[in-house]
């Protein structure tokens, strides 16, 4: 067999071209389907794709289809005028589609795509898609939030009675958070939403998503930014949670979103009822945009043996602020006086030390323990009560955003602006 | 009669999960953890759904899942991606290849079946092309295989009515070897031994055993019609009776589209009416409770079908049937039609109404349809009828305990098959190819002919799953196949019952290899098994040593007897044979006494 025989036809070919080859001493019918590093993927006429070595394949004849292969059906939706809920759609899993015959994912779809998804959510109102952006939203960027916030609050001065904001969900508990920071006061409910497994599946959670969020954009009388996911691993209900008090907390399941520190605010039903669980913050009589954003803020973890090093690499930086997700209460290993003159650095150059806990769960506390109470003689060190990590880092760049004084910095970033500190601790709000 | 078939054989593999590292165990109880979810049609997709999926789809059902915690995991509920590839399963994938002579493919690619009716967590199945262009040996005849794929098993059907589809996740996952077969000509019965014989063939293999473990679709056509694909037989004993069936249905089919085909143009000028009206004081159950349910009834009239509905097209079922069947799938309600009325509790005045009210002349027919409203009924009858009386619709039939066949959905294409995302392409490593290549040219005859087995032999070890344990011991130890199953399998499934006991397999190949060297006589298995079950002796050796079962040689045996026949005057074996036992024990086999008692009986 000639080697590397495929070389000058495969060129020409392009998905779903009929070929003729001769592979292991058959000769062979089969559909181009792509080339791969060291492979030809063959499509047979059984519907199976087969992966033939470009080493062992001599391609004898190909056929040009001469059909380009084109977007079917890429039907855009008329967009409504004066619609009732606008769709903010910014990438991810629910806005991706596969192509079926390279396996390949498109990240940009047309809209009535979310209409196929979801077609009952027309039961809600006249509804309008506003593609923004189309990333994984592990790329997106904090300016990416500030484009969010403003679509949605030209959406609600177009008079939108509600928001839906469609991302991959890895960093949905980031933008949410920022969301209540941005938008703040919100004169109607902005409700995050994605997906958790590709809408190619019969079990995709997308559908149920999209529907239970257009409700709760739709029917919910909060004027908050919500993260409206499943509650559990049944297509029944999703919850509806504070964005800057909750967290993706598995890295497959349909339920990974979950309070910390707080119960869901509320539960939508596929039926359209909503079911209250507790207090949330009501719709305001206007939304405020404020787009103020300090991005020079960076985000540790403390660890046995971390050392004082890195603190220091991003001072000599210029970093605006850092936030550290301590251990326990918000201990750091001050036994290492790395760490210790690295805090004494940080004091000296007035950057506000954020200290939350990596324990996720419940509130940090500087009393508790010596180390505690050395640390809290900064005045820079800053706690943060049960504020998520997350939360506290989006925070941090709002407040940087307004004041870099440290006393303000620290009476902002420790009072409640939009629900993301509790002061009390519930009972029943652990591993929910 | 003459059919052409292909067959596709699934057959269950005993390893782990395909695609976690779950064992599987079937339940017969409850789930643990119960799931519900919504399946959607696969939306999403530019143009190309498959017809089959967007069926199935459109029906769109609330799915129950029960879960165990010892035989699923998150990937079963697909909220997960799959692991790796189980090793094991890939093995025997390779050594079914082997065995069938086809073209391997050392690069696997996984692909997504689409299957949307929720018996797959995922909506689909993955599955992988692991040989190409096979061939399977029956008698003289080359059964073309055109395919062996390896892929998860789907989950077990619990319930199911119209608003809900139950499935037990416990098989879900299980790997799959699916053997596709090109087209045989053929006949039924042939048919049935061809499956019969492949059954066998798979038992060579690592593979599960019990009912539903080996499951096969047909697909059938017969000269002038189309394929048509069979599923869920039951029993493949009685495969033949469902293949004439389906075979008859196909001929009947086809003569009627022959004969009344011509009637497809009155279709156009079909007359749809509601008749809830018509049958107001109807006193059939049937019609009284579609009234006070608030049902439509939906009327159709067909000009010049008269006769047509109630032609009989195989036993039992005619040509309103299958209409019927079609319609209760797709819609829920099945037909009634007047050709086989007065019937159900309706008069013929009741029946002679409806005609009147549909303008119905004499030649002509009528269907209706009882239904929830809002339903286009109407639509779903039109085209079936179209469609039978264009030529045999090409479809998915279920073959019921009756083996008679009724519509299940439409036959799915290549379209339902895309890319598995989650997994690459998948090297196969050059370990389990040498190791599955001992597998070439396997088959039940060569391995009958290679070991000297009989068919009773193989059969037995193949139950007993010590096929190639057995082999290895004769050609150690040339015991013969018949001391080795002695002790193998018949006196340790013995112990197993008697004493409730598992006899190791260490501990069997000492027994065999004694016996082989005369240490031990074949006779005092049992008993050396029963000491080791017992406790009374830690090894072989040990019970040898401790209960005095060393054989003795034959001429001490042939003293004893002598001694018994002459001095004692004993005649008859029975009673010599015991004799022998209270004296020697265990340490001689009855066989050598036999032989030398009937010598010296003989010539004394």
């Amino acid at each position: 067999m000639e080697k590397n025989s495929f070389k000058p036809a495969v060129g020409k070919l392009s998905t779903g071209d009929p070929i003729e080859f001769a592979f292991k001493g058959k000769n062979m019918h089969g559909e181009f389907v792509k080339e791969e590093e060291s492979f030809l993927l063959i499509k047979l006429s059984s519907g199976y794709d087969i992966a033939v070595p470009k080493n062992e394949i001599k391609i004898i004849k190909a056929i040009k289809s001469g059909i380009a292969r084109k977007e079917k059906n890429a039907g855009e939706e008329k967009p409504e005028k004066n619609p009732d809920i606008v769709i903010v759609t910014t990438g991810g899993t629910i806005s991706s589609k596969i192509d079926y015959e390279t396996g390949g994912v498109s990240p940009t779809v047309p809209s009535d795509y979310y209409f196929n998804l979801a077609p009952k959510m027309r039961d809600y109102g006249k509804i309008a898609i506003k593609p923004i952006m189309s990333v994984l939203s592990e790329n997106m960027q904090p300016s990416d939030w500030i484009k969010i916030a403003s679509a949605v609050k030209d959406a609600i001065d177009g008079g939108a009675k509600g928001v839906v904001v469609t991302m991959g969900t890895d960093t949905m508990h980031y933008a949410a958070s920022a969301m209540s920071f941005l938008l703040n006061p919100l004169s109607v409910p902005v409700v995050f939403t994605g997906a958790q497994r590709s809408v190619d599946r019969g079990s995709s959670d997308a559908s149920t998503n999209l529907l239970l969020s257009v409700i709760a954009a739709s029917k919910w009388d909060g004027g908050e930014s919500v993260i409206c996911m499943h509650s559990d691993l049944n297509d029944n209900h999703n919850f509806i949670l504070r964005g800057n008090k909750a967290r993706k907390m598995h890295t497959e399941r349909r339920d990974t979103f979950r309070p910390i520190n707080s119960k869901p605010l509320g539960e939508v039903y596929l039926d359209g009822t909503i079911k209250t669980v507790s207090d949330y913050i009501r719709k305001a009589d206007k939304t405020k945009l404020d787009t103020k954003l300090d991005t020079n803020v960076k985000l540790l973890i403390s660890y046995p043996s971390m050392g004082g090093d890195i603190i220091e690499y991003y001072l000599s930086k210029g970093v605006h602020g850092l936030v550290i997700a301590a251990t326990g209460f918000g201990n750091l290993p001050l036994e290492d006086k790395t760490i210790y003159k690295a805090l004494l650095s940080a004091n000296k150059k007035n950057i506000p030390l954020v200290i939350t806990s990596q324990a996720l769960y419940g509130s940090t506390n500087s009393f508790v323990y010596s180390t505690l109470r050395e640390m809290s003689k900064f005045d820079n060190i800053i706690y943060v009560g049960d504020m998520t990590t997350e939360t506290a880092f989006v925070k941090l760049m709002h407040v940087l955003g307004h004041t870099r004084q440290i006393d303000k910095v620290k009476q902002m970033m420790q009072s409640n602006m939009a629900g993301e500190i509790s002061d009390r601790s519930q009972i029943d709000t652990f591993l929910i | 009669m003459k059919i052409r078939c292909g067959f596709e054989w699934h057959v269950q593999l005993n390893t782990g999960k395909l695609f976690c590292r779950c064992r599987p165990k079937m339940h017969d109880e409850d789930g643990e953890i119960k799931l519900k979810r919504l399946f959607k049609p696969s939306f999403g997709e530019s143009g190309r759904v498959d017809e089959s999926a967007a069926f199935e789809g459109s029906k769109a059902k609330e799915i129950l899942y029960d879960t165990y915690k010892d035989s699923d995991c998150l990937v079963d509920i697909d909220e997960e991606p799959p692991h790796e590839v189980d090793r094991e399963a890939l093995e025997i994938a390779f050594e079914f290849g082997n065995a069938l002579k086809a073209t391997l493919l050392d690069n696997i690619i996984f692909m997504r079946k689409t299957i949307v009716d929720g018996s797959n967590t995922s909506g689909f199945q993955r599955t992988a092309t692991v040989g190409i262009d096979g061939e399977f040996r029956f008698k003289d005849k080359k059964i073309e295989i055109s395919s062996i794929s390896l892929e998860e098993d789907s989950a077990r059907k619990a319930e199911e009515n119209q608003q809900l589809t139950s499935y037990k996740l416990d098989r879900l996952g299980i790997p799959l070897i699916e053997v596709a077969t090109g087209i045989i000509e053929t006949d039924e019965e042939e048919a049935k031994e061809i499956a019969l014989a492949f059954g066998r063939f798979t038992r060579l293999f690592n593979v599960r055993r019990g009912l539903g473990t080996i499951r096969q679709d047909v697909n059938l056509s017969i000269e002038g019609g189309r394929r048509v694909e069979l599923k869920g037989f039951q029993n493949i004993r009685e495969m033949d009776k469902a293949i004439l069936n389906e075979a008859k249905r196909q001929e009947s089919l086809i003569r009627i589209a022959k004969d009344k085909g011509y009637l497809k143009d009155n279709m156009g000028a079909a007359v749809v009416k509601e008749i809830s009206s018509v049958l107001q004081n109807s006193s059939s159950n049937l019609i009284k409770k579609a009234i006070s349910q608030n049902k439509e009834i939906t009327a159709i009239k067909f000009e010049g079908f008269k006769g047509l509905f109630g032609t009989n097209i195989t036993e039992g079922k005619r040509f309103g049937t299958e209409v019927s069947d079609y319609l209760r799938i797709k819609a829920g309600s099945g037909i009634i039609h007047s050709d086989e009325l007065p019937n159900y509790g309706i008069t013929q005045a009741e029946s002679d109404r409806i005609s009147e009210f549909l303008g119905c002349g004499k030649n002509d027919a009528f269907v209706f349809s009882i239904h929830d409203k809002g339903q286009h009924i109407a639509e779903h009858i039109i085209r079936r009828i179209s469609d039978l009386l264009t030529l045999v619709p090409s479809e998915v039939r279920l073959v019921k305990d009756d083996n008679s066949t009724s519509f299940l959905r439409p036959l799915g294409g290549k379209d339902r098959m895309y890319i598995e995302t989650d997994l690459p392409v998948i090297k196969v490593d050059s370990e389990i190819v040498k190791k599955a290549s001992k597998y070439k040219g396997f088959s039940v005859d060569a391995i009958k002919e290679k070991y000297g087995l009989t068919d009773e032999y193989l059969e037995q070890l193949i139950n007993a799953n010590r096929l190639y344990e057995a082999i290895e011991a004769n050609q150690k130890l040339k015991l013969g196949f018949n001391v080795i199953i002695g002790v193998m399998v018949e006196d340790r499934n013995y112990i197993r019952h008697k004493l409730g006991a598992e006899i190791k397999d260490e501990t069997v190949y000492n027994v065999l290899k004694s016996i082989a060297l005369d240490r031990i006589s074949r006779d005092a298995s049992r008993r050396v098994f029963e000491l080791i079950a017992l406790g009374k002796a830690g090894s072989v050796e040990e019970a040898v040593q401790k209960f005095g079962l060393k054989k003795i040689d034959l001429k001490t045996l042939e003293a004893e007897i002598r001694r018994l026949v002459e001095k004692d005057k004993l005649s008859r074996y029975d009673t010599l044979i015991t004799n022998l036992r209270d004296r020697l024990g265990f340490s001689f086999d009855a066989k050598d006494a036999y032989e030398i008692a009937s010598r010296l009986l003989k010539n004394g």
